[in-house]
Parts: C-alpha cells; structure tokens; sequence
C-alpha cells in the first residue's frame, strides 16, 4: 500500500458513502437510546410507584449492566442477523445504565432533605420531580452521558449483524479500503461521540442552573 | 374515607381526644394525651423528650398514627384528611431550617407559597414581601450561602407565606447563639400576629418556651402535667416542672412582672448645666456616688462620678459613662434588674413615654414589688 493517510480525491469520490455510514449510525444508535431511555423510565416509574419492584429491578439493571454490553451483542452476532434485535439489545444495555445511574443518584439524596419536602406538602411524584431528581441531576446526566456514547460505540461493534454504519464502513475499509477510509470513519465515529457528548450536557442544563452555578447539587447528591 | 376536599378553611384548631402514641422500641411516646390548642395563639409544647415532641408534631403532620384515641383539625378527624392536602394547608419548619438546596432562598418561599394554594402570579410578590418582613436580602443566594440565623429567617418566611390557619414549627431556633435567639423571638410573635395563624411550637429551651408562649402545653414521659400561661406555670409550678426550668423559676417568673407600679426617684437626676456643688450635695443622700445627668428635656446623657467632682463648674467637667440599657414601664423586673446590674449606679433608668427620665430605680424599690407570698 503506497497511499497516504490524506487523499482529497477520495473524500470527493466516498464522501456519499461515508454520509451514508453515518446517518445509518446515527439513526440506529438513536433508536437504540431513544428506546433505552423509554425503557429506563418506565422501569424508573413503577420503582417508584411500587416499593416491592425496587429491589427485583435493581438487581435486573445489575445484572443487565454486569454482563458487558459488548459482549452480548459479540455473542449474538454468529447467529442473531436481526437489526432491530441487536438495537434492542443495545437499548438494554442503555436502559440498564441510566437505570443504575438514576437511582445510584437518587439514593444519595439527603434523606432529611426528602422528609423536609413531605412535611411540606409535596407529593410522591411532585416531590420526585420537584425535589429528588433536580438534586440527583448530575448523577443521573452522568448516566445518561455514559449510556448516549456507549450506545454509538455498541452500533460500531455490531457492525457486522448490523451490515452498516460506520463501524462497517471502518471494518470493510481495513480490509480492501486505502488508510483515507480508515481514518476518516473513525475521526467521524469519535467526533459523533463528541457531539452526542456535548447534547447530553446541553439537554441538562435546565436541570439544574443553581447546582452548577454554585456546586450545592454536589453536595445534596454525592456526585 | 379520606376526604379530599379539605384545604385548610377554619381557624387551625386542634384537638387531641385521649391521644396515645407507643415507638416501635415499645417506649410510650404520648400518654393519654388530651389538649385543645388555642386559636389564634401560640402554644407551646415543652418538657418532653425530643423524641416526644417530635411525635406529638409527626401526629399532627400525619407522619405518625396514633394507637388510639384521635386528633381532630377544626372538628375534621385528620385520620380522614389526605394528609400531602392537610400539610400543604399547614406552615412548617423544623430547625435548623432545612431549605431545599437546589433552590434560591426566594424560590424557597415561592414554592412554598404555591403549595399553600397561592396563585402562581400572586406568589412572587408574597414571597418577595415575606422576605422583606423577616429581613432577608440575598434572596438570589442558594441556601447554603446563608448563615444558620439566616437560613431560619428564610424558613420562617417559608412557613408563614401564604397566611396558613396552622402553623407547627418545631425547634425553630435550634442552633442558634443567645444573640440570634432573642433577636428571632420577637418576630416569629410578629409573623403570627400578622398571619392571624395558630402557632403550634415544640421546644426544649426553656428561654425560647418562655418567651414564645401564650400558652405553655408540659409534657412529661408523654403526659400532660400542667397547661397555662408562662407566668402562671411558674407562679404554680407542677411537681417536676421547676426543674425544667433549671430551678430558676422565681427568677424566671420576674420576666412577667412589669414595673409600672414601680416608683422612681426623680430626685436623683442632675440637670446637664447644674454646678458640681449641688450634685454632690445629692450624692450625700444616696449611697451611691454616682448620679445620671440629664439634658434641658429631660433625656438621659449619662451617669457622673460625684467623687470625681472637684471645683465649682457645671458637673460635665468630668467624662459621662454612658448609659447602657433603660427600662418604661411596660418593661419587666428582669429586665429593670439586669439595666441596674450592669449599670455603674446600681440603678435602672425609667424612662417616661416621650424618652424622658422619670427617675432612677434601684434594688429596694423593686423588693416590695417582687412576686410571692404577701407581695402583689
């Protein structure tokens, strides 16, 4: 190979494949999160509406967050050549690290600080919204930061049941691509994880101006 | 039944009929308890345990059930009331204030207002005024910016905005100095006053109990031993109770004793421009070598050492010592004596309504005044 790793015409020639690598990236690990995150909330909401499931779902997000995500999908790959299984097995794996970060965030509330917004009025869920998640936000944003960037990796490692996507884009390219197709899926698969990064942290911000202005989520939350 | 549509009409009365409440330790927390609280008042629960007294409050929050007997709120058994509905139709803090961290101390107290039922364009403006009544100014400041004095001003706005019928506030005070304390006390009676609320309070500092209380509610080991008013709780002081008090109840007592029938002897005061020789011939008919000079009006300038007195002059040839406290007739004999303890003539400046001297009060005109046996 007597290519350079910097080869505009081939950016001119693959520049649509490439486009389209990652828009099938994108859509993918968007779905897998977006479902993730559904999943998350509603294990999150009958946690919370019903004492007894707390400890049965907790143990399931341990488990679902132990086994390495990327394992599972590697596993299924020989035999599972379903897209929307791998997302959804994906989407577990999101699901079950905001779960675990949520509630990891929401224990650590101050525990007077919760009785102080019962006695005052505030009900189960208004106390949740109002008072328990604001404090827990940066452990909970963690969560979903981890889980975001972890859900555009996964779309790369499953790249071969999912036959697309720049993980494949990168695999065929280290093959029989010249090194330009190399670099340029991964520079676009890290800066993907870079934006999507930098959304969840935009996404946040509304959560909690006081605590980061000040740093007294901080201190509520553990984080 | 739970019945949701109280929100906290009436005047916040409430009643404990044969009340009983045991700790999961099986100690009995409230015994038999009966106790209508007074509308309109502040009551003030003292004596118990902490642990007692924040039961009987749980009682009231619906935190805790009682094992037996009820406790109506303006004649509805609270057993029957949705108790997030009953507590957001009650002001409350418990001290030392804790404020929701996530919040500026001014949505602190519109949150609050707005769980009271205050109407979301109304509620700023509540709690803006709350905070200027109580004397907070960072109200953009996160709570933990605050100190301990101020973090209990922001609570007690927070219990107060929206004029609940209720409020319980248990231990407000805590962790607060002397200092604070007494500077605090006035204006929890204020905000009641204002709110036209009905004060249910749970101390342990009998100072605080004293000085709050309209009515003072003695528990001990969970039953009720004596109700009344702090003078008449320390004029009759129940077995047991008087220890409470540190075994200082008499001299606590003098903190509910005005002067006003107290006579003061105008003949000790020394007009500013008076020569040396004519103070000096008033000191002689004193034991005191100290006398107060006063202004043309009359107004107290400070006290004057006759001793120091030498030539023929005006008396203000020598420095004045200041005077430090004064005391009007609606002041109490505790505070006379501490005026006259601290003062270089032994003596307590009574002050008429307009600020002028009436005269000097010492030690032996106050003993015929003193409260107990064959005296008023």
């Amino acid at each position: 190979m007597t290519e350079g790793w910097f080869d505009m015409d081939w950016l001119r020639t693959n520049g649509a494949d490439l486009l389209r690598a990652t828009r099938d990236h994108v859509l993918w690990a968007g779905c897998a999160f977006v479902i993730g995150v559904g999943a998350a909330l509603v294990l999150l909401a009958l946690g919370h509406r019903w004492r007894a499931a707390d400890q049965p779902l907790r143990m399931f997000a341990l488990v679902a967050s132990a086994v390495p995500p990327v394992a599972v999908v590697a596993a299924l790959m020989p035999t599972v050549q379903s897209r929307p299984l791998i997302v959804c097995a994906i989407a577990v794996s999101v699901m079950a690290l905001i779960y675990r970060a949520t509630m990891h965030g929401l224990d650590r509330v101050d525990s007077e600080i919760v009785a102080e917004a019962t006695l005052l009025g505030y009900g189960r869920w208004t106390r949740l919204t109002k008072v328990e998640v604001p404090l827990a936000a940066l452990a909970i944003r963690s969560g979903v930061r981890c889980a975001a960037v972890a859900s555009v990796g996964l779309v790369a490692v499953a790249a071969q049941s999912l036959n697309g996507g720049l993980g494949f884009f990168v695999r065929n390219a280290w093959s029989t691509g010249p090194r330009i197709a190399r670099l340029a899926g991964l520079v676009v698969l890290a800066l993907l994880c870079l934006l999507v990064d930098l959304g969840v942290r935009v996404l946040f911000r509304p959560l909690g101006p006081q605590a980061r202005r000040h740093g007294s989520m901080a201190k509520s939350s553990g984080d | 039944m739970i019945v949701f549509w109280w929100a906290g009409e009436g005047c916040g009365v409430i009643s404990f009929e044969c009340v009983s409440l045991t700790s999961p330790s099986g100690a009995r927390l409230v015994d038999r308890l009966t106790l209508e609280v007074v509308p309109d008042a502040t009551t003030v629960i003292f004596g118990a345990s902490r642990a007692t007294r924040e039961a009987l409050l749980g009682l009231v929050m619906k935190l805790e059930r009682p094992d037996e007997g009820r406790i109506t709120m303006d004649g509805v058994d609270i057993a029957d009331l949705d108790a997030p509905k009953l507590r957001r139709s009650i002001g409350w803090l418990s001290g030392p204030a804790r404020l929701m961290p996530h919040m500026t101390v001014y949505d602190n107290v519109v949150a609050s207002a707005r769980l009271g039922g205050t109407h979301r364009r109304d509620a700023g403006a509540a709690a803006s005024a709350m905070l200027t009544t109580v004397g907070v100014t960072r109200t953009d400041s996160p709570p933990a910016e605050l100190s301990t004095a101020e973090r209990v001003r922001v609570g007690l706005a927070r219990s107060f905005v929206g004029e609940p019928k209720l409020v319980v506030l248990n231990e407000p005070l805590a962790g607060l100095d002397a200092g604070e304390r007494a500077a605090l006390r006035p204006m929890i009676g204020l905000l009641r006053e204002a709110c036209g609320a009905t004060l249910l309070l749970a101390t342990g500092h009998a100072g605080d109990a004293l000085a709050l209380a309209d009515r003072l509610v003695i528990l001990l080991e969970g039953k009720l031993v004596q109700s009344g008013s702090p003078a008449d709780v320390l004029a009759r002081p129940a077995p047991g109770v008087e220890a409470l008090f540190g075994h200082s109840a008499g001299l606590r007592s003098l903190g509910f004793v005005t002067i006003e029938h107290v006579p003061a002897d105008a003949s000790t005061l020394v007009r500013v421009g008076a020569p040396a020789y004519e103070a000096r011939r008033i000191a002689r008919g004193r034991d005191s070598a100290w006398l107060l000079i006063v202004d043309d009006d009359g107004r107290p300038l400070g006290w004057i050492d006759t001793e120091r007195l030498s030539g023929t002059g005006p008396v203000t040839e020598v420095p004045l010592v200041a005077v430090r406290g004064t005391v009007t007739s609606s002041d109490s004999m505790e505070r006379a004596l501490d005026c006259m303890i601290s003062s270089p003539a032994q003596a307590a400046v009574k002050l008429d309504d307009n600020g002028r001297a009436e005269g000097l009060l010492t030690y032996a005109d106050l003993a015929p005044f003193l409260p107990g046996d064959g005296h008023p």
